[in-house]
């Protein structure tokens, strides 16, 4: 007896929707035999659009690659950049550019909690059934988002595709009394934060432990964002040049994002990893509030990506406030360089995980060959061992739509960078 | 009281008509006694959006639609006839339908909204401000 049955969910037609995703699940005799995830993402031709371009130019290309973190995109290129260039941007570009990332930080992990991830967990069908019963607990993200995008625009001109970086720092630096006034709302934003990780920590979380491997960024003197070493909970401990010995891209035939895996296994990469792998980074405040919600880190259990998130955040208010306390409008916001032939490597933690760049570079600083590693593609075969570990301990024999929701759950907790695509999940159940 | 005009697009293409017609209505200069109003542009909607709402008594948005008219019409359009996916599930899809829907259920919407659709195309035809300045200061001026 062999029963097939196929499931369509229906696609909405939307504006200002990029991406594609759909699972395929194969159950045999009550065992997963196939399980792939499907997804299209844009960066491949990135790749070939940034050639022969200049590399002031291909900074605010690479932020066209994601609307929701393109100054993850922006910082990893900058650097890339002024690594071979020999630049050396200085304290005062350096701590700028990291609290333009909170900002990024601040504006995706509120928009993934609130209106992408909550939802799953609290037993609503999407944000806004949520805002009803928890109105006070979506207006707090909100303003939480907004204030990240106001500190983007503040360094970037504007917070969607922002265009304030330049190779060698930004072409503007903001007034003092501009900073002033966000200075003031992340203090009082402080308590806000503090208060989302308690509510974080309050939600039914499913007990969910699996083995994984984290990677991310590790600084000496900082929470892995803007800069670092690749290291894992395995020993790794490479230099960003050193990427290719030792993380390999895969191309399977069901994903046009390449998959990756770090010496010869997936790995995981995103907030959870990042904050297994920092704790002893956490600013003081961060760290006893974390401890006080009694969860345990490092944690083997991926469902306390959200979280991370929120302990992220308040990191991101932490950093950006005492950044700026001190501000001064420098005399120039960049420093000068000259382009140098050879081979730029670049990489920072985008809000979903380590961005890595690869640029080939001329002697004019135009742009010859370039590779760019998303979290997203990283985090791909995480996500279908996650979803078959996850389905198998939901059980196999439940529902199309138990199943269905239960991997799309998955899915979002990793705020793929094809978040749109994963909500419009097409399922294919074959049973035999 | 407070008015704001809020136009929603992007720097280039067809979607800039929202931001044009906004740009066109502060400079002209609207005659609206006893209202003070200001003029904004919204690179996207959603929180921001929402933000710029806040402490408004009145608010009037302003985007380049397919309202099957001609190029550069003007027409006040209905929350109703606004499509929302209804599901706000992804960061992307938070249009300008979800954004007020949501602000509806936080109550963060001004007493008084409108929504102005300029019919989408290349430029901004001068008889557009003509048309969109009769429609607001039909609605709000003395």
């Amino acid at each position: 007896m062999s029963e097939q049955r196929d499931i369509r969910i229906e696609v909405p037609v939307l504006a200002r929707v990029e991406g594609e995703g759909a699972l395929e699940l194969e159950i045999e005799n009550g065992r997963i035999s196939d399980l792939k995830l499907r997804i299209f993402e844009p960066p491949r031709f990135f790749e070939k659009f940034v050639e022969h371009y200049h590399c002031d130019a291909v900074i605010d290309m690479v932020a066209r690659i994601c609307g929701i973190c393109p100054v993850a995109y922006q910082m990893s290129a900058a650097q890339a950049f002024e690594g071979l260039f020999g630049a050396d941007t200085g304290p005062w570009v350096r701590d700028m550019r990291r609290v333009m990332y909170c900002g990024e930080w601040l504006q995706s992990h509120s928009l993934h909690i609130h209106l992408l991830a909550a939802p799953d967990f609290l037993g609503f069908n999407s944000a806004l059934e949520m805002a009803e019963v928890y109105p006070d607990e979506v207006r707090r993200g909100l303003m939480l988002q907004t204030l990240g995008n106001d500190l983007i625009a503040l360094f970037g001109g504007r917070s969607v595709h922002p265009v304030g970086l330049r190779v060698g720092g930004f072409y503007h630096a903001p007034s003092v009394e501009e900073v002033d006034a966000i200075r003031r709302r992340l203090d009082a934003a402080l308590p806000e934060v503090e208060a989302l990780i308690a509510w974080c920590a309050s939600l039914d979380l499913p007990d969910d432990r699996q083995s994984f491997v984290s990677a991310g960024l590790r600084h000496p003197d900082e929470y892995g964002m803007y800069s670092g070493r690749l290291v894992s909970d395995q020993g790794q401990d490479i230099d960003i040049s050193e990427w290719d010995a030792h993380i390999r891209e895969i191309h399977v035939p069901h994903s046009t994002a390449l998959h990756a895996e770090l010496e010869g296994r997936p790995y995981l990469v995103g907030p959870l990893a990042r904050l297994n792998l920092n704790l002893d980074r956490l600013p003081s405040e961060t760290a006893a509030i974390l401890e006080r919600t009694g969860f345990a880190f490092p944690s083997d259990n991926m469902f306390h990506s959200m979280l991370a998130r929120a302990v992220e955040m308040h990191v991101a208010v932490i950093d950006a406030a005492r950044l700026l306390a001190d501000y001064r409008v420098p005399e120039r916001a960049w420093v000068e360089w000259e382009p140098r032939p050879g081979v730029a490597f670049g990489a920072s933690e985008a809000p979903r995980g380590t961005l890595w760049h690869r640029y080939e570079v001329d002697e004019r600083g135009h742009v010859s060959g370039a590779r760019i590693v998303p979290p997203t593609s990283q985090n791909q075969a995480r996500i279908e061992q996650d979803i078959a570990s996850s389905l198998h301990e939901l059980g196999l024999d439940k529902d199309e739509d138990a199943l269905r929701l239960r991997a799309e759950t998955v899915i979002r907790n990793y705020d793929p960078c094809i978040s749109c695509a994963t909500h419009f999940l097409k399922i294919r159940v074959h049973r035999r | 009281m407070r008015l704001v005009l809020i136009g929603i697009g992007s720097p280039f293409g067809d979607d800039t008509l929202g931001w044009q017609l906004v740009d066109a209505l502060a400079a002209r200069g609207l005659r609206l006694a006893g209202w003070d109003v200001s003029f904004s542009r919204a690179d996207r909607p959603g929180p921001s959006l929402l933000d710029r709402l806040q402490a408004q008594d009145a608010a009037i948005i302003i985007d380049a639609m397919h309202l099957g008219g001609s190029h550069g019409s003007v027409r006040l359009v209905q929350r109703d006839e606004l499509e929302a996916s209804g599901s706000l599930l992804s960061g992307h899809a938070l249009g300008v339908a979800e954004t007020l829907e949501l602000g509806e259920k936080l109550g963060m919407l001004p007493p008084r909204l409108e929504i102005l659709g300029i019919e989408m195309g290349a430029g901004l035809p001068s008889e557009a401000v003509d048309e969109a300045a009769d429609l607001v200061e039909g609605l709000f001026g003395t």
